[in-house]
């Protein structure tokens, strides 16, 4: 509890609701995967929903860190989200080319 | 399509040389600048003489893609969560053709990969028939729903930012 006894009530807060709201979407995601029809579907929930989550979970974070950690955050985030997209557009293209074949 | 590589330009590589800078601090710990230095000069000497172009891009639409994109990624991530809580299933997943008009491969794949954080659409492939344009094959969540706008705003924004395309519209 020390670290946040620095911050003030406001940014506790906001750090605390950015987190919280990270951590619904990657909840969001997850039954998304489980819930949805097919694997694209799927694929829609995990690559969206992740993405946003991680982005709100590394918000929350930025309240606590120096600058270096904010941008090495920031940079986690970016690769993050450009693999996401990347291997989401790779898996679909696997998933109907077998589709095809059958 | 020929494509004949030019040297980069000087504010291209000053712009590679902050990208650099901002790299190693990250992951440095902000550490270790007098060794960034011949490192960034070494990149940059390869860039040059190697020819690798840093995608050109207009500053002026910087902003408004940023704000764009970062609108359409809450957005998307809102609707998917959405449709994965939601108690009864409003899903009409299919796949869906989508002509493409930026010109350049690279632009191209980068709206591909860009357009699966978009609400409802994810690319799985990019099909080029070489007379006609090339077509990007897209699974739409909901059918129903309106997918073109967001595509098309994105490809729009998308030939704005980047210099190589030239945008439809004269406004800027």
């Amino acid at each position: 509890m020390s670290d946040i006894g620095e911050l003030s009530l406001f940014s506790f807060v906001l750090s605390s609701g950015l987190l919280f709201i990270g951590l619904l979407f990657f909840i969001a995601g997850s039954i998304g995967m489980l819930r949805f029809p097919d694997s694209f579907s799927r694929l829609h929930a995990v690559t969206k929903a992740d993405s946003l989550g991680l982005g709100s979970v590394i918000a929350g974070l930025m309240f606590y860190s120096s600058w270096w950690q904010n941008l090495l955050m920031l940079l986690i985030w970016l690769l993050v989200m450009a693999s996401g997209t990347v291997s989401c557009q790779l898996l679909a293209r696997f998933c109907k080319a077998k589709q095809d074949q059958a | 399509m020929a494509i004949t590589r030019s040297k980069p330009k000087i504010t291209q590589l000053i712009v590679a040389a902050l990208a650099i800078a901002l790299c190693w601090a990250a992951l440095t710990e902000n550490r270790g600048w007098w060794f960034f230095i011949p490192v960034c000069g070494a990149i940059l000497l390869w860039l040059y003489f190697a020819n690798i172009q840093v995608p050109a891009i207009r500053w002026r639409a910087l902003p408004g893609f940023l704000l764009f994109f970062a609108r359409q990624l809450v957005l998307g991530a809102f609707d998917v969560g959405w449709r994965a809580l939601a108690p009864e299933q409003k899903l009409a997943p299919g796949w869906q053709r989508y002509p493409i008009s930026l010109s350049e491969p690279a632009s191209q794949r980068l709206l591909a990969s860009m357009i699966s954080l978009l609400p409802g659409t994810c690319s799985a492939e990019i099909e080029q028939h070489p007379p006609q344009a090339a077509q990007l094959l897209l699974h739409v969540l909901d059918q129903q729903a309106d997918w073109q706008a967001g595509v098309i705003a994105l490809e729009q924004q998308l030939a704005r930012l980047l210099r190589q395309e030239t945008p439809a519209g004269t406004t800027l």
